[in-house]
């Protein structure tokens, strides 16, 4: 994971200088306790975000039932959000994508380890419920762990290691948008509740929701003052692209909400047997939890895209 | 970069791992191995612990098939005091590959034997 080889306190500091004197990453490598903390630390935050996951039914359920071909498809998705996130979040260093590949092999790892032992002490695995059921269970809440080792990075990091954190351009903002889309949803829609509010909304209440999602994806990025978020910024223009905009951010993180809702309720097998109408409102009603954790999750990145290079990156 | 014994440690787990996990979901996807196959055992009678326990009968639902099943009914007969007497359970979820132990009850020790039926199930 980017935890893993990145430096805390005062040597992240001397690491920095280290690399404006020769313009190399530092080569010196970690020692063991810096590595053992990093780990411990990104432990914590897997259990810190799984936790609610790992202490739900329709979980256990999804992980003992669905296909594997189904697993596999959501482990993929977390995986690649588990990528993308490392990619934009941490210091402004130069990282390879095989470096990319090891943190987020090694956060995968992790997750699977933290998922395994939190579900043996629930008692959730048993060797009598055979080797399919401990395997689902495991690939399917090694997922929220995972986004919880990847955000230990940047949310449980000192303070001063923010510092050198790199702006995220757009596109980047929006690889967040779907991972806090898919971590808001995936608490969710694996519940009875999305079939109910789903099939059970009609079409003037569903654009009332669209327009609502929408509306509160805005006002909590660039309308309300928040940490991270870009408060008041409603009328900016800064940027050239389409999506640097606030209007054009929104909708571009709504259109990935509502396909990660799509994603999430075709894999834990909602959508099966589903007519296109309900299947609307499925998605539509699971989007506003996505479309709110879209919104979240670009607070946590901060708000420079419209400045400078991050705009191009 | 270099990286200490830890690291490298941490990585060869991770990766193994991983690729123990996507594989294992991977080869067991492609194998199709059926719809679900619900077997039932049933482990000899015994008397309930208890002034009013009737009797006890333990058994053991097993699902053989490739496919989870859910709402199983399950259903034995047996006679008690010379008149035939029946006691149902629910399995809620039964996945590939997984048993669980179910006790049906009855009022009195059953004469001969306990037959018990899948009623039938969901599958999800």
């Amino acid at each position: 994971m980017a935890q893993s080889r990145k430096r805390s306190g005062a040597g992240a500091a001397k690491d920095r200088a280290r690399r404006h004197d020769d313009g190399s990453d530092g080569d010196e490598g970690r020692t063991i306790e810096e590595t053992a903390h990093d780990h411990l630390r990104a432990a914590v935050g897997g259990l810190f975000v799984g936790l609610p996951l790992l202490w739900t039914m329709e979980m256990w359920d999804h992980g003992a039932t669905q296909p594997p071909l189904n697993l596999l498809l959501l482990f993929g998705l977390g995986f690649a959000i588990v990528v993308g996130f490392n990619a934009v979040s941490g210091f402004r260093r130069e990282r390879t994508w095989v470096d990319l590949l090891v943190d987020a092999v090694e956060g995968m790892g992790l997750a699977i380890v933290v998922a395994a032992a939190m579900l043996y002490v629930l008692g959730r695995l048993e060797p009598q419920l055979g080797l399919p059921t401990m395997v689902g269970r495991i690939g399917l809440l090694s997922i929220p762990v995972a986004f919880g080792t990847a955000l230990a990075a940047t949310v449980l990091s000192e303070p001063e290691e923010g510092g050198g954190r790199e702006p995220v351009g757009p596109i980047g903002r929006l690889f967040v948008a779907a991972g806090g889309a898919l971590y808001f949803a995936l608490n969710v829609a694996p519940t009875d509740e999305v079939r109910v509010l789903g099939s059970e909304a009609d079409v003037p209440l569903l654009l009332v929701v669209i327009v609502a999602s929408l509306v509160i994806s805005l006002a909590i990025v660039f309308v309300v003052e928040l940490p991270g978020g870009r408060g008041g910024s409603i009328a900016d223009s800064r940027g050239d692209g389409p999506i640097d905009k606030p209007v054009g951010e929104t909708v571009a993180a709504y259109a990935i909400a509502l396909l990660v809702s799509l994603v999430l309720i075709f894999s834990f097998g909602q959508s099966d047997g589903l007519g296109l109408r309900a299947l609307a409102g499925y998605v539509v009603m699971l989007g506003t939890l996505a479309s709110f954790g879209s919104a979240a999750a670009r607070l946590l990145v901060g708000g420079e895209s419209g400045e400078g290079e991050g705009s191009t990156a | 970069m270099n990286r200490n014994w830890l690291e490298w440690a941490v990585l060869v787990i991770s990766v193994a791992l991983v690729v123990g996990l996507v594989g294992y979901l991977l080869v067991s996807g492609l194998t199709n191995g059926g719809p679900a196959m619900i077997r039932l055992e049933v482990i000899a009678a015994e008397a309930a612990d208890g002034p009013d326990g009737g009797w006890l009968v333990p058994l053991t639902v097993r699902n053989d098939g490739g496919r989870a099943a859910a709402s199983i009914v399950i259903e034995g007969t047996a006679i008690v005091a010379g008149s035939e007497q029946s006691s149902e359970l629910t399995v809620d979820v039964l996945a590939a590959g997984s048993e669980v132990n179910l006790v049906l009850g009855f009022s009195g020790r059953p004469e001969g034997e306990v037959r018990v039926r899948v009623v039938g199930f969901e599958t999800p």
